[in-house]
């Protein structure tokens, strides 16, 4: 095979090799309403990586295994000093610029500690604060470095010599699961990476030099390996911009596939929906799509319904149905799992709703319920076994049950987390089939088709975004001494009408608390606003309870699943609820005298 | 606390906030302003222009982060004008958006 490459560092010097001046990495910069390309070849970004990787040497005290944490706003110099820790032989920590204070910040602060890194890299114009920011963390002894094009400073290129990397050596760190408090690293070796962008290749079909491009955060895994690494394997070209640019106009996304006859493209649900809703046909006249082969449709669930509206949309545009392939990953299996057949459109199940909630796909009945499933295509390396995760058991098709994961893609487990790692990384199934990982998804195969149905855990999902219950109660809880440590139980509520979910806030006050309905309405309202700053999260409903009323089991979990019910059935006591219409109009109607008809309602 | 210094535009390379001059600005108030606005928040919010009322705060409707930013893009690109893209948490209401913009466009205040 052309592209069998050991590792990333082997990949990008064959393309030096080849062609060393084609671009390999484009970034758009918002430029007022235009977009402005910030574009580096081959060569240079080669000649930049070894000058990451001189510096890392020069400078490196201590321990040389200790990982380096990347600290970059969303540009090219992400990339180069990502490929430098490569190229010298360092594990990488793609994170974040933590440059907003909140649930980013506690993010990269929990990373820094779990971690226990050796050096950071980032830009010249945040090395003062980010040096600042370690010594209040305790982490003075870290080294902080700053990377850029004018950044000389005695390191010479030319003196880099290649490093001696094993395939099992751990090439970076994707903190991308995991809670803000409890951050988890996964560990993905050499030879994982090499794997997963084998398997990348092969599913997608992927061609020499091929151009890939999307508005995903660089950190992330489908962002960095699918639309950065992947180009890059294959001695292609990766144009990427922010998810803000997309989002406040999501033209831009389809402009770009125009503008670099982008070939390869990925992004959530959400994304697909937002052209369609937003993008007008002044905007999309003229835009030339057929360049597209692949437009990958993951991270969160699947609609039918949005996949054929896109179609519908931008068929007009040269966009084939074919090229929309939805598909499953995890970093936990470096990126990919499986995919959908490029040259043939994805599959759609019908089937019996009432078999569905009990387990089991069955074909539609005339007197029942149906709901359709989205195919998220077949594994690729990796082998997947639909388990019961109570017993064990291995479920044959048909069966809905957890998705365990075995194969060369697979990563090495968590960082420093020896008990979890053996936890979920090396289950065993009850007929003793060693070193599968639990994800904690749900779902079932059929004819080879992976359909995923929904989570085991009680993780919320906001737009691609993984958000934990627990951080969530925890900053609430730490906002204000009336609210009851320990007392409060997030989960989230769908409503039918438009699928979309909400997040639902339920917290204790402590027994003393007393105030009248005024204190209780500046109270809730003051824990709308908090989770709006850290979380990004506006909107939320809160309810407010006595004491005693969030449900426990008898080792001390919050029942989040049964508060949810509870609440959904009408049945919590509630001292004072702010709950967002759409929310509201999930509940029980009740009595017209103590419901006022507005969004903000209260019952004592 | 944050880290760095840059308290707006913190996600992406986005531009730093520019005024540029917007003739015949709205003044404060303006029905004309605050009618786009509301029309353009309640597509986002997927409501009809009707419900929104321009003194509750967005959040009581259910406004996500998507939609925050979708907003701040709409703003941009109809007053040629770059704002935050946390402007609908800065400003919670139309009333407190649309104020903000007409006394930016009013006098040229990078504020």
């Amino acid at each position: 095979m052309p592209h069998q490459h050991r590792t990333l560092t082997d990949a990008v010097r064959a393309g030096v090799d080849r062609h060393p001046e084609r671009a390999a990495f484009v970034y758009l910069h918002e430029d007022g309403p235009a977009m402005r390309p910030e574009e580096i070849g081959y060569a240079e970004l080669d000649r930049r990586a070894r000058l990451v990787a001189a510096r890392l040497h020069h400078a490196s005290k201590g321990d040389p295994s200790r990982p380096v944490l990347l600290l970059y706003p969303p540009t090219l110099d992400f990339v180069t000093a990502f490929l430098g820790c490569f190229y010298a032989g360092r594990t990488a920590i793609p994170a974040p610029l933590p440059d907003e204070p909140g649930e980013r910040l506690a993010r990269v602060s929990g990373i820094l500690r779990d971690a226990k890194v050796g050096a950071v890299l980032t830009l010249p114009e945040y090395r003062q604060a980010i040096g600042a920011w370690l010594a209040a963390a305790g982490e003075g002894d870290v080294v902080c470095l700053s990377t850029g094009p004018d950044d000389q400073d005695g390191a010479d290129p030319d003196l880099w010599v290649p490093p001696v990397v094993r395939d099992t050596d751990v090439a970076f760190l994707q903190y991308s699961s995991g809670s803000t408090s409890e951050p988890k690293g996964v560990m993905v070796t050499h030879a994982n990476l090499a794997a997963n962008q084998e398997a990348i290749r092969t599913a997608m079909r992927t061609p020499e030099g091929v151009v890939a491009g999307s508005w995903l955060p660089l950190y992330h895994d489908m962002g960095l390996i699918g639309m950065t690494l992947q180009p890059l394997w294959v001695g292609g070209t990766s144009v990427q911009m922010s998810p803000v640019s997309f989002i406040k106009q999501p033209h831009r996304w389809l402009r770009m596939i125009h503008d670099y006859r982008v070939e390869g493209t990925a992004s959530p649900n959400f994304g697909y929906d937002l052209c369609v809703r937003r993008v007008t046909e002044e905007q999309s006249a003229g835009l030339d799509l057929s360049s597209l082969r692949v437009a990958l449709n993951g991270a969160e669930p699947v609609r039918a319904d949005t996949l054929r509206a896109f179609v519908r949309r931008f068929a007009g545009n040269g966009l084939r149905a074919e090229s929309l392939l939805p598909c499953y990953g995890l970093a936990e299996n470096t990126l990919l799992v499986s995919g959908g057949d490029t040259e043939a459109p994805h599959l759609e199940l019908t089937v019996d709703a009432v078999a569905l909630e009990r387990d089991e796909l069955r074909p539609v009945r005339s007197d029942r319920p149906a709901r359709t499933l989205v195919g998220c295509g077949r594994p690729t390396d990796t082998e997947v076994l639909i388990v019961d995760p109570t017993t064990r058991q291995v479920l044959p098709d048909r069966r809905i049950g957890e998705i365990w994961l075995r194969g060369p893609s697979v990563a090495a487990g968590y960082w420093n987390r020896r008990e979890l790692t053996a936890e979920t990384f090396q289950a065993v199934t009850a007929d003793g089939r060693a070193g599968c990982f639990r994800t904690g998804d749900l779902g079932a195969l059929l004819g080879g088709e992976l359909y995923v149905t929904g989570r085991i855990k009680e993780m919320l999902i906001q737009h691609g975004r993984n958000l934990y219950p627990q951080d969530i109660e925890q900053a609430v809880q730490e906002s204000g001494e009336v609210f009851r440590r320990g007392g409060g139980a997030v989960f989230s509520v769908t409503d039918e009408a438009s699928d979309r979910s909400h997040v639902v806030v339920v917290q204790e006050l402590k027994a003393r608390a007393g105030g009248g309905e005024e204190d209780l309405a500046g109270l809730a309202a003051s824990v709308q606003a908090l989770l709006s700053r850290q979380f990004q999260l506006p909107g939320v409903s809160v309810v407010l309870v006595r004491p005693g009323v969030i449900r426990k089991t008898t080792s001390g979990k919050t029942q989040r699943t049964l508060m949810r019910q509870l609440f959904l059935d009408g049945a919590l006591p509630v001292l004072h609820q702010r709950l967002q219409e759409p929310v509201a109009a999930l509940l029980p109607t009740p009595a017209p005298a103590t419901e006022p008809t507005a969004a903000v309602s209260s019952r004592s | 606390m944050s880290i760095t210094d840059q308290s707006t535009a913190a996600v992406g390379a986005a531009p730093v906030d520019q005024p540029s001059p917007h003739p015949g600005a709205p003044q404060p108030g303006s029905p004309d302003l605050e009618g786009w606005l509301t029309e353009r928040v309640a597509f986002h919010l997927r409501r009809t222009p009707e419900e929104i009322d321009p003194d509750t705060p967005l959040a009581d409707y259910g406004i996500d982060s998507v939609a925050a930013i979708s907003i701040c893009g709409e703003i941009e690109a109809h007053f040629q004008l770059a704002v935050s893209p946390t402007i609908a948490y800065d400003f919670p209401t139309v009333h407190a958006i649309s104020d903000h913009l007409a006394e930016r466009l009013a006098s040229g205040d990078p504020s």
